[in-house]
């Protein structure tokens, strides 16, 4: 009599349950071992601790080089169960620069490699402009990227991509001035040109609206021009005419006042416009010796403002 | 030390275990990371293995169940040479009733009806509780209705509050067996030719149902050393319930068919069949909790001394999914049906008082079914968590500290082949799923088996929630010594509502 236990069913469940127990106790050490790094080295014959490298590219899908030997996978891609050593590895994708690093790969660890790959561009293309452009010149203190290009029909601004935004003025430098330009900085709403000689500004017209401003020289040079920072309030000019420093207002030309004198030719100044504070480099080659020194210009400036304010106040109660 | 506490420490065990399981592995987590890699390596290779391994069981149960349903049982009875002739067994089908609307016990009577097998054979046995307030009416039209086609219809009344007894379905099928007891007695037949179903009042059996049973029972030597188990199928309200109860509950038929083909762990669950004699020979259904359906395995287990075994049917009986009045009810309903399912852990206590004072019964195979029993509630009470938050919580701290541990970075990619290996479960599933489907009625749209494939998405988030909850709840509370209610299922089907909303509006 066939009974409940005895049919081919049950085997079937006795088989898939011995299965399952086999199955657990062979893979779960391999596994485990695997996840802790392990990995047996055939030439060596023992179970030795390896590493990951996680390799990672932008744009993706770049061919990988593992020492010289390509890889069949693209990028993103782990390497798994490397032995602890240097690898080179090279990234390479059509139309982008090849990329070459080595990286140590350390026991049970994830090294990562993530490149941004750079575009091998062959043709160039020309930008056309509607006239002959002399020198370009980036607004340092523009908050926007801004150009300034000075040209034979005018002085002109040019936003991004090179794109004429608007013609400053029509008066513009000739080619020799024009060459003889050191750089541009904006102040106050004018655009100030400085070369080793000379300080010329333009005022800035409002909107898209061409003001026509005339080129405005504002200082000539005793010696010769080596540095030119705005300063207090955006107001002034903060100017290295050889050993002398000068502040010079962008407004009124006439207006200006030594601020610190160098004591050698090769001195050079930096201004801290933030804090009004100017530091001057020094240096003595004879004993091959660089000094800096402070001066904080702010404090003087107030004192001297609070000074003339009083003074006035006190005239107005005694006539 | 006295036995209340024993009993106490009994109690605590299984939540003890799974909350030093929770607790232990999030303090490493947060302590020793690496080693928790580790552990949930090691804990996921056992996942994957047993998954496969459960999946195997799947496609055998249900090849199983394809090839034996082509089987003519009746024929196959009637030329059983054995013991017992065919015509001497009689079918008692026992239905505990409380507040079950009158249209779901006659789908239940409908469906036992058309059974291929002797109606003559089988005497229907509708216990009601004397706390329901309209059920003697109610039986008695049900009674009258039905009584032409079966041998006999016994309607019983359970009293209320017996010494001893908690309201549940245990202390009502009792009762009704204790009735059943004096009939057959009256009748002069024989205990050991009755075999006894005790069906949930939404249950349906396969029109193979009792010619299966029988020809399993006849067939058996020690036919009276075990209980019948067939699969519940819980289809009966299948197009009309959310996608969230359906998946639940085609888990819950998958788990069932799984653990059919796991013959030594197989105990009986929900509606289950049994020798009358045993059942009276144990002392019948225990009154005094929750889950009466697998305590019964427990006490004839004991009865006989371990050598008492569940054989698998490979005829379903169809049930309904436990539904509620809306979305949120639905799961409310479900949750509270899982916590009593998980009540079962109470099982864990009973067996492992009784295997304390039991001598007949070797220390080793005691401590082989303590085990399993505890581990089958602390997996139900954790894994999904683990699986479905801690894991995925661990790899998500391994990426957002940048760790370039080798062990984290493996355990996320032993999570994803385990991920793979688990939706390779899933299309199985949906395929064997498909099996399962009564036809599809004429009002329902094609496009419903859209969300039949769809609602399979819903798995990981309700496993944990609806899975491993209810079974942490249900074992909190027995260690905190807070015994839960039976709450009954509501056996209400969305036509009936629709219906009686409908019927409502007619009058007004």
């Amino acid at each position: 009599m066939k009974t409940i236990e005895r049919d081919y069913y049950r085997i079937a469940q006795i088989f898939f349950f011995w299965l399952f127990v086999i199955s657990f106790v062979v893979f779960t050490p391999i596994v485990l071992l695997f996840s802790l790094g392990y990995t047996f080295d055939y030439t060596s014959n023992i179970f030795v601790k390896t590493g990951a490298l996680r390799l990672k590219t932008l744009p993706d899908a770049a061919h990988i080089y593992c020492n010289e030997e390509k890889l069949l996978d693209l990028t993103p891609h782990v390497m798994q169960s490397l032995l602890p050593r240097t690898y080179t590895i090279t990234f390479e994708k059509k139309g982008y620069f090849s990329y070459r690093t080595s990286v140590t790969v350390r026991p049970a660890t994830v090294s990562e490699i993530n490149v941004t790959l750079i575009p091998n561009i062959k043709n160039m293309e020309k930008v056309e402009f509607p006239f002959t452009v002399y020198r370009f010149f980036k607004l340092a203190s523009s908050v926007e990227e801004k150009h300034i290009a000075v040209t034979d029909t005018g002085i002109y601004e040019l936003k991004k991509a090179f794109k004429v935004e608007k013609c400053i003025t029509t008066h513009t430098f000739s080619t020799e001035a024009a060459r003889a330009l050191c750089d541009v900085l904006e102040i106050n709403n004018r655009v100030v040109f400085w070369s080793k000689k000379n300080l010329w500004t333009i005022v800035l017209p409002e909107g898209s609206k061409t003001f026509d401003s005339p080129l405005t020289p504002i200082y000539t040079a005793e010696d010769t021009i080596r540095h030119v920072f705005p300063g207090f309030n955006d107001q002034y000019l903060i100017v290295q005419d050889g050993k002398k420093v000068l502040a010079i207002d962008s407004k009124n030309a006439a207006a200006y006042f030594p601020l610190a004198d160098i004591k050698t030719r090769d001195g050079e100044i930096y201004f801290d416009a933030d804090s009004d504070i100017l530091y001057i480099h020094e240096k003595n080659i004879k004993k091959n010796e660089v000094t800096i020194f402070k001066k904080k210009l702010q404090n003087n400036f107030v004192k001297q403002l609070q000074a003339l304010t009083h003074e006035r106040n006190k005239n107005k109660k005694n006539p | 030390m006295n036995e209340i506490k024993i009993k106490r420490i009994l109690k605590s065990v299984p939540a003890c275990a799974s909350w030093s399981l929770l607790i232990g592995l999030l303090l490493l987590v947060v302590l020793k990371p690496l080693w928790a890699a580790i552990f949930l390596t090691l804990y996921l290779m056992y996942w994957a293995c047993r998954l496969l391994y459960m999946t195997a069981l799947l496609i055998i149960a249900h090849l199983r169940m394809y090839f034996r349903k082509k089987n003519q049982w009746l024929d196959m009875c009637e030329k059983a040479a054995t013991d017992i002739s065919f015509n001497e067994i009689l079918h008692v089908v026992l239905y505990p009733i409380y507040q079950e609307p009158e249209t779901v016990i006659e789908q239940s009577l409908l469906s036992l009806r058309s059974v291929a097998y002797p109606l003559k054979s089988i005497i229907v046995v509708l216990a009601g509780e004397e706390r329901d307030a309209d059920t003697r009416t109610k039986l008695e039209r049900i009674h009258i209705k039905n009584k032409k086609y079966f041998r006999d219809i016994i309607t019983t009344f359970h009293p209320t509050n017996v010494e001893g007894e908690i309201p549940s379905k245990g202390a009502n099928a009792t009762y009704a067996a204790h009735q059943i007891k004096k009939y057959l007695e009256k009748n002069e037949h024989p205990f050991e030719n009755v075999i006894l179903s005790c069906f949930d009042v939404d249950t349906c059996p396969d029109k193979n149902y009792f010619s299966c049973l029988t020809y399993h029972f006849l067939i058996n030597p020690k036919r009276h050393q075990t209980s019948y188990q067939p699969l519940p199928i819980y289809s009966n309200n299948i197009y009309e319930v959310p996608a969230l109860a359906r998946v639940i509950e085609v888990g819950s038929t998958f788990w069932q068919l799984v653990e059919s083909m796991r013959y030594e762990k197989f105990i009986t669950f929900s509606s289950h069949s049994m020798s009358f004699k045993t059942l009276v020979d144990v002392g019948y259904w225990p009154v005094d909790m929750i889950s009466d359906d697998s305590v019964i395995f427990w006490k004839c287990y004991l009865y006989y001394h371990g050598d008492y075994r569940t054989c698998p049917l490979e005829t379903p009986v169809y049930m309904d999914i436990a539904v509620g009045k809306n979305f949120f009810d639905t799961i409310r309903i479900q949750y509270t049906q899982k916590r009593r399912w998980a009540w079962g852990v109470e099982n864990f206590v009973y067996i492992a008082m009784h295997f304390l004072r039991h001598q007949n019964i070797p220390w080793m195979v005691k401590c082989k079914k303590i085990c399993q029993l505890l581990e089958n509630h602390v997996n139900w009470a954790t894994w999904a968590i683990i699986i479905s938050f801690i894991t995925p919580a661990i790899i998500l701290w391994g990426k957002v500290t940048d760790q370039n541990a080798l062990v984290l970075f493996n355990l996320s990619y032993i999570n994803g082949v385990l991920s793979h290996a688990l939706l390779l479960i899933l299309i199985l599933s949906i395929a064997i799923s498909k099996y399962f489907m009564p036809p599809r009625p004429k009002h329902v749209s094609r496009l419903i088996y859209v969300s039949f494939i769809l609602q399979w998405l819903l798995l990981p988030l309700i496993s944990a929630v609806l899975g491993s909850l209810p079974a942490l709840d249900a074992q909190t509370r027995m260690m905190m010594g807070k015994d839960i209610a039976f709450n009954r299922t509501p056996k209400v089907r969305v036509t009936i509502v629709k219906e009686n909303k409908e019927k409502r509006r007619e009058k007004k």
